[in-house]
């Protein structure tokens, strides 16, 4: 073969011959995959928003929103993590291909982090994140990061309305999603 | 084998009211792992307790999830008891199913789907879940003071009488802080100096305390029991080990009109001085931009008449690093501007002072010697307007809060006035008169009552001259009128504000700061004194405004806080710490930038590379400065540095979990 | 066939310095199957230095290279153009090789010609084309704005790598101080707004579901080779997270999701440590615009946070004899994503 007709094939529908279409093969892998045990009920779509919150910010602002009673919807689902700075990019990804719809990283404000730095890390890393999110076509609004204290429970409560409000207007997300077309 | 039991508690009705808790048990029961599920009316009670010590026993759980309040109120209680019954304390997990979801959500299925996801997660971390064991750390048992003011030196006397070595580090030439500007203290008119003077003395000359006077705090570093700090000494240009203090070099100094700091400009002082004749140490300092030696190279009458030849021009500044277990911060405040209220013409007319000018003014020892006198042409004032809350309370142009100790030094200055000019009559703008404290509103009673002081609520709109007079246009809003005064002088309260360089104090040492630079405490009501930074702690208005018996009680609170660590020799660690797995570390270090501990540092391992030895880079984590944050673990690309109790794989699964 | 001169100064270098024992390697290029794609030489003998080449087709990276000699204290030589410099300067940055075992044998570079381009150039009929090739490749330079090939004019940017269109750095960065100058440096290159960002910005202008798409379509394409890892020099770790198989972060299945989750790590990985020398694209077999991606994320640093720094070397190369293993002399790598200011900008609220 010569160079030109190896160059050509990387570059065209060739290879995608060679491969199968895209398509079919993401069929088979889906046809495979067993139906999720325990999934909520199909009739009526609820979003559902994981929440990575720091401990001593805005998990204490949860708590504090709980001691205050003030409602929120219960699609939100909160991890504790210690420091916004602990939560890597990835499990963000991780968490809309499981199949959230919406994912909020929570942290101390600038300046008040316990551990005096983490969220300007935090800050940069899903600043960044956040445009590459985007620029691979996931809708601006599944995805946010808030800078929540731990006296700011009325904040918690209206981010976590606000943020199921908007999830809830984009619809199920399928981007990221792994087997998507089970549901 | 993972056997892992779930507690669902009912939390009374807080929980069992909105969500089914039986139904959440039930579930739990065919979650992966699960050999055991209940639910229980307050699984926080001593049967409660004892029904999960039981269930560990008898179901030989590996690992236990306990739905129930957040685990920031009762995590550690049920470590302890999970740990009695023998399980490691970290094969526990809480999931939050009262703050987070009962107390939140409206009792439907939703909800209870909820609780049911949070129980999911919890056990699919649980299972996961290490035995971790805590580490001990040996304690220094030294204690640092920033800040020689009254809080400071309260501070440094309790730790040192309870047998600790402490060091009193303050940036001034003498400790003393606002406190020694003060007259008088209410509600009781003791005098300022007479109290403090001897507390000053006692804590120079306590043989535990080591005091380093205009100094600075460089660098802190290090943790709890182990921190390594670098003071600055600034240098004096007097050698303080050979100077009596017998004043000759300050009689001499022929630059003898620099503006008194301490005396508030109202007094001169000259360039080699110490700040006030009670200080401590009482010796002085050059001030080098003022001094003529410095500034023209010609004078040096000072070493000339000195008699032990003390005065050294050479001298330099010097680092000196102190190692101390516990650090008290109680650098005191700053003063507001009142040039930014314009309308009250504060540094345009010279009559128009703030309170803390009115303190050297009435103060026998100040510029002039107790009498009160107008700055501009020291004739005696007789109408005295007082202007409260100038910056506080005002978040326009001021400040948010109340200062608090404004209305009752106002009080004071107004019976000190009539106490010391006959005929005098205090005039008191105020917006409210807020005298909580023991004999504060008797007090505040004695200066409207007994020494005639005109209360008028309302604000000032106006200062302006007329001859020699200032009239004072404001409203009466209780009668609903325009008044106007024309008084012989004008004091402001100005608001308490955090100092200048608070927030680079905070940043150093390594703690927060609100929003307007007054240090935070870890919690407002339980714990006051402390701050997020384990083994550093709050003393006096650096936190907050306060008074002087709150300042001293906080104090006090600090210095017991650090004699309770110092009676321990060794400290338990936290083991949730961040672990290198030096086999795929690449050692790239670019963790290392990351960690606000300096806790990761470049380590040399060896290893067997293709049967040949070989030593090569990684990073290595101080698990005793290592405080868990976990912001190593996202900045490494490898994902080979871990925080133990938040590992990858417990969070990938707590995330599974939620979005089953 | 005549060899140019940089092919001549080289060989010659690389003939002292394995003659002289300074180095146990040098890591260049020499001819391959085909005229125009030279192939990486690993030379360990003095009189093997004559397979060296230089032209214009020596396009591969590097720098990678050197990641596979970590184990060991002696000193290998390097061909480096910009690119190679830059990667070069990262993995040292990185703490994975030490400046003081390198030997860096620097060449100016106007852009590394792509031997399918310069054939449609110059109308080259299929089969016809490797005599041609092996004319263009004999000088290191060909024309410093183009050639005849063919009896036609060809213009040098039409031959040119898309990488190298959008070439900033001709030559090593000047902190990596290369031992060796084996050509002239490059003049400067300064490739407009539109070459540099013109298919990221093309993508940004869609709406995010025809973006979507697009990545979607172009991620489902992907066998998971790992080509573009393996080839990309700044991917210096000795594990990769995606091959971590006790967290578990990429699943075995090759499926779209997967696939974007391999990419997005490695998106997230090189974001400010790419060095923009294009190897992914060109190893990827399934023509993935990874670059896009990657200068994409550059570009979003440069906007947020300012210019990316690159690691420099301190003064001076590091003395002889320095600590074994250590990286003595050179500062510590600066990445955009490990070191913040106080004032960066704030969309969260």
């Amino acid at each position: 073969m010569s160079i030109r007709a190896a160059a050509a094939g990387s570059q065209t529908a060739e290879a995608e011959e060679v491969l199968g279409p895209a398509e079919a093969r993401r069929q088979a892998h889906q046809a495979s995959q067993p139906a999720a045990a325990g999934a909520p009920a199909p009739q009526a779509w609820e979003p559902l928003i994981v929440a990575f919150c720091c401990n001593w910010c805005s998990y204490a602002g949860a708590d504090l929103a709980g001691t205050s009673r003030l409602g929120y919807p219960p699609n939100v689902r909160v991890i504790r993590v210690p420091c916004s700075g602990r939560v890597n990019p990835l499990f963000i990804v991780k968490a809309f291909q499981s199949g959230a719809d919406g994912v909020l990283v929570a942290g101390c404000h600038p300046g008040d982090c316990h551990y005096s730095t983490g969220n300007y890390f935090t800050r940069r890393r899903f600043l960044l994140f956040r445009r590459l999110l985007e620029f691979i076509g996931v809708e601006p609004g599944r995805f946010h990061a808030r800078w929540i204290s731990g006296s700011e429970g009325p904040k918690f409560a209206q981010v976590m309305t606000e943020i199921t409000q908007e999830v809830r207007r984009l619809g199920p997300n399928r981007m990221l999603r792994d087997a998507r077309d089970v549901q | 084998m993972k056997r892992i039991g779930v507690f669902i508690c009912w939390c009374g009705s807080n929980i069992a009211g909105t969500v089914d808790v039986e139904k959440v048990a039930e579930a739990a029961r065919s979650m992966p792992g699960v050999v055991y599920a209940t639910d229980y009316k307050y699984t926080c009670s001593e049967p409660g307790q004892q029904m999960i010590k039981d269930a560990i026993r008898e179901q030989h759980l590996t690992g236990v999830v306990i739905g129930s309040c957040s685990p920031r109120m009762h995590e550690k209680t049920f470590r302890k008891t999970v740990e009695s019954a023998g399980l490691n304390p970290y094969l526990l997990e809480v999931a939050n199913l009262r703050e987070h979801c009962s107390w939140v959500h409206p009792r439907e299925e939703a909800t209870t789907r909820k609780a049911i996801d949070l129980v999911r997660a919890a056990v699919a971390k649980v299972a996961r879940n290490h035995p971790l064991h805590q580490g001990h750390i040996p304690v220094e048992k030294r204690a640092l003071v920033i800040g020689g003011g009254i809080a400071g030196i309260q501070a440094a006397l309790d730790i040192a009488e309870s047998g600790y070595e402490t060091v009193l580090v303050e940036r001034e030439p003498s400790i003393g802080g606002r406190m020694a500007q003060l007259d008088k203290t209410f509600p009781t008119l003791d005098c300022s100096a007479c109290i403090l003077t001897p507390k000053m003395v006692d804590v120079s000359r306590h043989d535990k305390v080591t005091l380093l006077t205009y100094s600075e705090v460089e660098k802190v570093e290090g943790y709890i029991g182990n921190f390594t700090v670098t003071v600055r000494r600034k240098a004096a240009y007097v050698d303080h080990s050979k100077c009596t203090g017998c004043g000759l070099c300050m009689e001499k100094c022929p630059a003898k009109k620099i503006p008194s700091e301490f005396e508030m400009s109202l007094g001169r002082r000259t360039a080699i001085y110490r700040p006030f004749p009670q200080a401590v140490p009482n010796k002085p300092v050059i001030d080098r931009e003022h001094c003529l030696k410095f500034k023209t190279g010609k004078c040096g009458v000072c070493a000339h008449f000195c008699p032990r030849g003390a005065i050294d021009y050479e001298q330099q500044d010097q680092r000196v690093t102190l190692h101390v277990g516990a650090i008290v911060v109680a650098t005191g405040y700053d003063l507001f501007d009142p040039a930014l209220y314009s309308e009250y013409g504060y540094g345009r007319y010279p009559d128009v002072i703030t309170g803390l000018h009115f303190e050297r003014l009435v103060n026998s020892s100040g510029p002039t010697g107790g009498h009160i006198v107008r700055p501009s042409d020291h004739k005696e004032p007789k109408n005295v307007v007082f202007i409260q809350c100038v910056g506080s309370r005002d978040e326009a142009k001021g400040v948010s809060y109340c200062s608090k100790i404004c209305c009752m030094y106002t009080a004071k200055h107004a019976i000190l006035l009539a106490e010391h000019v006959p005929g005098a009559h205090p005039y008191v703008f105020y917006m409210d008169v807020r005298t909580a404290g023991k004999g504060y509103e008797e007090f505040y009673k004695r200066a409207t009552e007994e020494f005639g002081a005109t209360y008028i609520r309302g604000r000032v709109s106006k200062v302006y001259p007329r001859g020699d007079k200032l009239v004072v246009r404001g409203e009466d809003t209780l009668l609903g009128k325009p008044v106007e005064i024309e008084a012989d002088l004008v004091v402001l309260a100005n608001a308490v504000v955090a100092r200048h360089d608070a927030a680079e104090v905070a940043r150093s040492v390594g703690f927060s700061y609100d929003g307007h630079h007054f240090f935070t405490e870890a919690h407002p009501k339980l714990a006051p004194v402390e701050t997020n930074t384990a083994g550093v702690f709050l003393a006096g208005v650096c936190q907050g405004p306060k008074d002087i018996p709150e300042t001293v009680a906080q104090a006090s609170a600090a210095a017991a806080k650090v004699v309770a660590l110092f009676s321990k020799d060794q400290m338990a660690t936290n083991p949730m710490t961040a672990q290198v797995d030096p086999a795929c570390c690449a050692g790239c270090m670019l963790c290392e930038p990351v960690c606000p501990y300096h806790a990761i540092r470049p380590e040399t391992i060896q290893e067997r590379v293709g049967g040949k030895a070989i030593s090569r880079q990684v990073a290595s984590v101080n698990e005793g400065l290592c405080q868990g944050c976990g912001a190593c673990t996202a900045a490494c690309r490898t994902g080979c540095i871990d925080l133990k109790g938040y590992t990858h794989q417990q969070i990938l699964a707590e995330v599974e979990a939620l979005c089953l | 066939m005549t060899v140019n001169a940089v092919t001549e100064k080289l060989r010659q270098t690389a003939r002292d310095l394995l003659q002289s024992g300074q180095v146990g390697v040098v890591i260049g290029f020499e001819d391959g199957r085909f005229p125009g794609q030279p192939r990486p030489a690993f030379i360990r003998r003095a009189e093997d230095a004559d397979r060296l080449v230089w032209n214009a087709f020596c396009g591969a990276n590097l720098a990678k290279y050197v990641l596979d000699y970590r184990v060991g204290d002696g000193k290998i030589a390097v061909v480096a153009k910009g690119c190679d410099g830059a990667a070069l300067a990262r993995i040292i940055g990185d703490q994975q090789f030490p400046r003081q075992r390198l030997v860096v044998l620097a060449v100016g570079c106007p852009g590394m010609l792509d031997a399918g381009r310069v054939a449609d150039a110059a109308g080259l009929p299929d089969g016809a084309w490797d005599a041609a090739l092996a004319q263009v490749a004999a000088a290191a330079e060909p024309g410093a704005d183009g050639f005849e090939l063919n009896g036609k004019p060809v213009s040098r940017s039409a031959g040119l790598r898309p990488q190298c269109v959008r070439c900033r750095q001709p030559n090593v960065p000047a902190a990596l101080e290369p031992d060796v100058w084996l050509s002239e440096p490059a003049p400067e290159r300064h490739p407009s707004p539109d070459q540099l960002y013109g298919d990221v910005a093309a993508l940004e202008a869609m709406s995010v579901e025809e973006r979507g798409r697009f990545w979607e379509e172009a991620f489902s394409r992907c066998l998971r080779c790992f080509a573009c890892r393996n080839v990309c020099p700044v991917c210096d770790c000795r594990e990769c997270v995606l091959d971590d198989a006790q967290t578990r972060w990429l699943g075995k299945a090759v499926n779209l999701a997967e696939n974007q989750f391999f990419h997005l790590t490695r998106a997230m990985h090189v974001a400010g440590r790419c060095v923009g020398c294009g190897q992914c694209e060109e190893a990827c077999p399934v023509g993935l615009p990874l670059t896009v991606l990657y200068r994409k994320l550059s570009h979003d640093l440069e906007e947020l946070f300012g210019p990316v720094e690159m690691p420099a070397p301190q003064e001076g190369k590091a003395a002889a004899g320095a600590a074994e293993g250590a990286a003595a002399g050179l500062e510590k790598a600066e990445w955009a994503l490990t070191r913040f200011r106080l004032n960066d900008p704030d969309e969260f609220d």
